[in-house]
């Protein structure tokens, strides 16, 4: 499936989810970058002027050397990379395949708060991903594609639909929250853990 | 104690490990055991449908294998239409099946869905395979029974799950989560509504529940 084929589904200036068994052809992350033989910044340097780059890779919390060769990089750091590319580009849509695979909690927090910010320059990102814990607070629409047809597309998500679950796997959390309720324990769809928590406090408190 | 990999900074023992480090120390250490001989399986410089393909027909995979892991729908697809989960799935399977004693994975469970982990965990279980899981990702932090926290390339945090899962505040610190179901009942415990540290849902909730009825 092309990446050009999601735009189709996608909302506005946010982030869109799309959940599937299909493989991404075309504009994405990773795709395609492990065999560039040239340094970060040559690649850099065609869609944008130094100081845009360097304030590019510092958005994308890269702090390794601008003088490395893309296909030496680690797969994080690629895929870093080739956000800070779409960034100095300005397209009006960025493709991410995986992205928040391989960072640390620290670095989803920071790049979830990112990828809002983007959105706010009339960018729409397109995210294909399984990991609900990292998407159930930023994505703003799902479409769930089988054998290269949308089959389901929710504006309004409940993250405690069974149908989300062909193709992802449910965040912790979610799998706690629906266990106690199977159980008839009284305890709402929450999705952060400090809301759970004073939950569970007033409920055997 | 038989190490799989040892230096001054960093020795892997010959245990089911798992190693928390970030993108950075675990690309780093990547190299080094590369150089010394020892491989991992990764996505990192060979991440294209063509090579597993290749791969998949170099290799002469074991009936048992196969359905064992229902690789025959896998197999059946055209080259270019594995998505990342699959590639990543049919790559560890492949290196599973050539079966030297262990195996290391370089953040590479992270790609699959939970039932595809489990099946995976179950293989080396059952076939004593030890693993060496390096990873970022804190629910897979409970995969073995022994944690090594590396940073900086060096190893700053060693021990059991519960050892190292107790040192939380300098774990959170480095930019790693405790997992879940650990978080929730050390955050609980903290609140006095439990007494003890869970690593299993099941055993939390009855512990609640007992205790508010």
């Amino acid at each position: 499936m092309e990446a050009k084929q999601l735009i189709t589904y996608a909302k506005s200036n946010s982030i869109t989810l799309y959940a599937g068994d299909f493989y991404l052809s075309g504009d994405s992350i990773v795709n395609g970058l492990h065999t560039l033989e040239i340094s970060i910044n040559e690649y850099l340097k065609s869609v944008a002027k130094s100081s845009k780059i360097k304030d590019a890779l510092k958005m994308v919390l890269y702090s390794g050397d601008e003088n490395l060769i893309i296909n030496e990089l680690s797969i994080v750091d690629r895929k870093k990379i080739e956000l800070a590319y779409y960034l100095c580009r300005k397209d009006k849509y960025i493709v991410l395949e995986y992205f928040e695979k391989g960072l640390t909690y620290k670095e989803k927090i920071y790049f979830q708060k990112l990828f809002r910010k983007i959105c706010q320059y009339n960018i729409s990102i397109l995210l294909k991903s399984n990991d609900t814990a990292f998407l159930c607070n930023i994505v703003d629409k799902i479409c769930v594609i089988r054998n290269e047809k949308v089959i389901q597309v929710d504006n309004n998500i409940d993250w405690f639909d069974e149908n989300l679950y062909e193709f992802m796997d449910k965040s912790e959390i979610i799998k706690f929250i629906t266990y106690c309720q199977s159980l008839s324990i009284n305890l709402d769809k929450y999705l952060d853990l400090n809301e759970l928590i004073k939950a569970i406090y007033r409920v055997t408190g | 104690m038989d190490y799989i990999y040892k230096d001054e900074s960093i020795n892997l023992k010959k245990q089911n490990m798992t190693i928390i480090c970030n993108s950075t120390d675990r690309y780093k250490l990547i190299i080094k055991l590369n150089k010394s001989g020892i491989s991992s399986v990764s996505l990192s410089n060979d991440f294209s449908t063509n090579y597993v393909k290749n791969e998949l027909d170099n290799f002469e995979m074991s009936d048992n294998i196969s359905s064992y892991f229902d690789l025959n729908c896998l197999e059946r697809k055209a080259i270019g239409e594995l998505s990342i989960p699959e590639i990543a799935y049919i790559k560890i399977i492949i290196e599973i099946a050539k079966n030297n004693g262990y195996i290391i994975f370089d953040d590479i469970l992270t790609y699959l869905l939970k039932n595809q982990k489990n099946k995976i965990l179950q293989y080396l279980k059952e076939n004593k395979i030890i693993l060496l899981n390096l990873t970022s990702n804190e629910e897979e932090y409970l995969f073995c029974d022994y944690i090594a926290v590396i940073n900086q390339q060096k190893i700053c945090l060693e021990g059991n799950p519960y050892e190292v899962f107790h040192n939380e505040v300098f774990l959170k610190r480095l930019g790693f989560k405790l997992p879940f179901i650990i978080d929730l009942s050390t955050q609980l415990k903290y609140y006095g509504l439990i007494d003890k540290i869970y690593n299993d849902k099941t055993a939390l909730v009855e512990d609640l529940w007992k205790q508010s009825n």
